[in-house]
């Protein structure tokens, strides 16, 4: 059963925030399943990458050398979640295209293991880094028994 | 007299952006002559039991932290209350977060102070603001690769260098290992 189904287009204005999405949960199944994706990945204009990068150096006080060392610029975003009796985990790693599972027998990396309990649920979208002019991102969640 | 224990205080596991599993990083440690190793996943701390039982099972201590990896900076927590939620601390409430933290028995530092940050690693230097780190009890001065020649870690020494002179008392943390 899809508890949330949610497409969120971001633009490079919306980098460093947090968009909670909120989720109801029937009677206590016994796992959940959350598709998570966003896209692109990769911030393709390598002009104004290298021109980001030797900005960002150049206000760290860092020599920049070798901008070209630090290429590709990516998009950066995670997921946290939210139980009704608190946090269960998140996912900060790199892939823009996963797949979570959350039981109390098993969880994936990331995800501490526990019951799907009946409530109130939440998931953070976190937007560490959006560069390119339009980001994407698709997130369901499904329970099970 | 004081006894010293050879200690790594910032790791990751597969459970945030890290490539090591629990059972392995215990395991590593342990053939790299560690006594104590922190597990510091980047905002989770789903690794902490695995690690726990396999380090039991080696033989080396595990303290239980996270990396709270926010867009104002990385911060490391070691043991204490883990369940502060990393998206809801700000610039404005840090000094607030840490005296929380430290009142349940847990340390906090500042990870990787001048690692370069927004775009290439959003949060990765310290951008809190902080003049004297009230609360705080450690500051990562080496970290990453190649410790010792790296620009970035110079800077952090520098840094750590001005804020000792100042008073500021903060337990230097640092790695030797060559990439």
């Amino acid at each position: 059963m899809i508890v949330l189904d949610k497409s969120i287009a971001l633009t490079a204005s919306d980098t460093m925030r947090h968009f909670p999405l909120r989720f109801s949960v029937g009677a206590q199944p016994s796992y959940m399943r959350i598709f998570f994706a966003y896209t692109p990945k990769v911030f393709q204009d390598r002009e104004q990458s290298i021109a980001l990068i030797r900005e960002c150096y150049a206000r760290y006080n860092v020599p920049c050398d070798n901008p070209q060392s630090e290429l590709p610029l990516n998009n950066l975003i995670t997921i946290t979640l939210d139980s009704p009796k608190g946090r269960v985990g998140c996912a900060h790693r790199h892939a823009n295209n996963a797949e979570y599972m959350i039981s109390n027998s098993n969880s994936s990396c990331g995800f501490l293991r526990t019951p799907i309990f009946e409530g109130e649920w939440e998931i953070i979208v976190s937007t560490h880094c959006i560069l390119s002019k339009e980001v994407n991102v698709a997130i369901r969640v499904e329970v099970g028994e | 007299m004081i006894k010293y224990y050879p200690a790594e205080l910032h790791t990751h596991t597969l459970h945030s952006d890290g490539t090591f599993t629990p059972e392995s990083l215990a395991r590593a440690a342990k053939a790299e002559g560690l006594s104590v190793i922190a597990l510091t996943d980047h905002n989770t701390i789903a690794g902490i039991q695995p690690l726990s039982k396999e380090g039991q099972k080696v033989g080396i201590t595990v303290i239980h932290g996270i990396e709270w990896t926010t867009f104002y900076g990385h911060i490391t927590v070691l043991g204490g209350d883990l369940t502060q939620k990393w998206e809801c601390i700000t610039p404005q409430n840090i000094i607030q977060v840490v005296r929380s933290v430290r009142e349940r028995g847990g340390l906090v530092g500042i990870a990787h102070p001048f690692r370069i940050g927004y775009p290439i690693c959003t949060g990765g230097s310290d951008e809190w603001g902080l003049e004297d780190y009230q609360g705080f009890t450690h500051y990562e001065v080496w970290s990453y690769l190649s410790p010792s020649v790296s620009y970035t870690n110079h800077l952090a020494e520098q840094r750590y260098a001005s804020l000792c002179r100042r008073g500021v008392k903060l337990a230097v943390v640092y790695r030797q290992r060559q990439a």
